[in-house]
């Protein structure tokens, strides 16, 4: 039979819900993005089972597990690695009761959503208009100047809030600060469609780990995830980020270039603005800020992006995360 | 030239109070020829929730027909239209499944959300959401319709002044563009009803 089933990303964000089987048989549940819970024919599922990630919109059979599934499926993932929704290893192995939920496409030639992944068959058509003369369009970018600090309680994160389409300031207030986990925010530069899937993406893949292992994310979670898979699309996929958290071991503040490599700092600027911004924190920076300092000092840091690089402007956003409380301004 | 310059277009759309507004040009040419002038842009896809695309014409239908086809089976497994948030995170994802290799449009979506809030947002060819409280922009003649816009603009608009600010900001702006004109098609939503309008502008 057929079910609908997504991925849940995160409490308000993403196009990604989970469902799974409860406790009892005959009860599963799923919850979408906005709380809404849908009925689903419970009769035909076992209990304890564990689905894996699936894009919006997919179809898939409910099937018994194959010998080897596990080792299929990792094959798969390394020959083609274009896959977007990476699995993570343990979702494999969840329970032994665990089944392998096997998608299955419908057999007619309409077209349903594909697995998941990018999908490249208007590439050959693209590059022929190219050859023809046509330029390709520019994207979304995000000039932009975003900024990261530690500080004595935690960790305090700055943007600037605009978005350029070439010369034109396409959009006023975008948001820069992406949410990664409740302990966890992420900066994002560059092409603005990737920083939104990427940090979208880990987000959710962080909130599937937080459910299997009970505990909250680590920021060096967070950041392994980003840079596999920058790496893997090397630097083709153009999101310059500055990730910061505190968790159990701490405050932690990286950043992660569009080719896959990370940096670990207390403190750092990324974007069309960061020379400017760098300038103000190497005069003014040291250990053991106050948050007042620190919010102070990462304002006009942005402050220094927005008026002395063209790509920067607009608004500041601010976002401080500490090990109690989390504080977002704007 | 540039690809989204092969045919021309103009997409425009603004909130105003308890309704918004989605207008094209009726344009479609062939780099400098034109072939149709009555080519529409702004599809409907339920009673509060329009798609205006812009950009290479046939992506333009393409994209359209792959939108109706999934927003078809949303309405059967869920049985109830999907709102406007959710349908511009849909098109978001579709476009950006084509990251390296785009489908050449440029969407703008506009719809009434919960209790009636106008929502329109637009986004780039890879699917980078704008989400605007104002008015939402695209196509060849996106410069001047910034300005159009950005001069000719207010809060909170009834829908019949909302329908004559919209349609001199398109106006005016087509007029400044060669690749997209020959009148304009409006689209003014309330909650109780949608009126469609053509407009007559310069033939040239």
């Amino acid at each position: 039979m057929r079910c609908y089933r997504h991925c849940w990303n995160n409490e308000a964000r993403g196009n990604w819900i989970t469902c799974w089987v409860g406790e009892k048989q005959n009860e599963i549940w799923r919850m979408r993005r906005d709380g809404e819970v849908f009925w689903v024919l419970a009769d035909e599922f076992p209990v304890g089972d564990f689905v894996d990630e699936f894009p919006v919109g997919d179809f898939v059979d409910y099937g018994r597990r194959k010998k080897n599934c596990s080792f299929l499926l990792l094959l798969r993932f390394y020959f083609f690695p274009s896959s977007l929704t990476l699995q993570l290893p343990s979702s494999r192995k969840s329970s032994n009761q665990s089944r392998v939920v096997n998608r299955k496409m419908t057999q007619s030639s309409v077209d349903l959503p594909p697995k998941g992944g990018f999908s490249f068959d208007l590439c050959k058509r693209n590059d022929m208009l190219k050859q023809k003369g046509l330029k390709a369009p520019g994207f979304l970018k995000t000039g932009t100047t975003i900024v990261g600090l530690i500080f004595q309680d935690g960790v305090i994160l700055g943007a600037d809030t605009r978005a350029t389409e070439g010369p034109i300031v396409a959009d006023k207030n975008c948001e820069k600060i992406h949410y990664m986990a409740p302990n966890i925010y992420c900066c994002g530069a560059g092409t603005a469609a990737d920083t939104e899937a990427v940090t979208d993406m880990v987000s959710s893949q962080l909130r599937l780990h937080r459910f299997q292992t009970g505990r909250d994310s680590r920021v060096i979670t967070a950041l392994t995830l980003l840079k596999k898979h920058l790496f893997s699309y090397q630097g083709h996929v153009s999101a310059a980020l500055v990730l910061g958290g505190v968790d159990i071991t701490g405050p932690h503040l990286h950043t992660i270039y569009p080719h896959g490599s990370t940096d670990t700092l207390p403190f750092a600027t990324m974007g069309s603005g960061s020379l400017a911004a760098m300038a103000v924190f190497e005069a003014k920076y040291k250990e053991g800020l106050t948050r007042d300092e620190g919010i102070k000092l990462v304002a006009e840091a942005i402050c220094s992006g927005i008026f002395n690089d063209l790509g920067s402007g607009s608004n500041v956003d601010i976002c401080v995360i500490t090990k109690v409380r989390l504080f977002i301004m704007v | 030239m540039s690809i989204f310059e092969y045919n021309g277009s103009a997409v425009v759309a603004m909130v105003g109070k308890n309704c918004f507004a989605i207008a094209s040009d009726r344009r479609l040419g062939v780099q400098l020829q034109t072939i149709a002038t009555d080519f529409q842009r702004i599809f409907k896809i339920h009673d509060h929730l329009f798609i205006g695309l812009s950009g290479l014409a046939t992506d333009v239908q393409t994209l359209y027909q792959r939108l109706v086809f999934r927003h078809k089976l949303y309405q059967l497994r869920e049985e109830r239209d999907m709102k406007p948030d959710t349908f511009a995170s849909l098109v978001s994802a579709i476009l950006y499944e084509k990251r390296f290799g785009p489908y050449l449009c440029q969407p703008v979506i506009a719809g009434l959300g919960e209790d009636n809030k106008p929502f329109i947002c637009t986004m780039d060819s890879i699917g980078a959401k704008e989400l605007a409280k104002d008015f939402v922009v695209s196509g060849t003649a996106s410069e001047s319709l910034y300005g159009a816009c950005e001069a000719m603009y207010k809060p909170d608009m009834e829908a019949e002044e909302l329908f004559e600010t919209i349609s001199q900001a398109l106006l005016s702006s087509v007029d400044r563009d060669c690749l997209s004109g020959w009148g304009g098609h409006v689209y003014v939503v309330t909650p109780n009803e949608v009126k469609e309008r053509i407009l007559k502008g310069r033939m040239d």
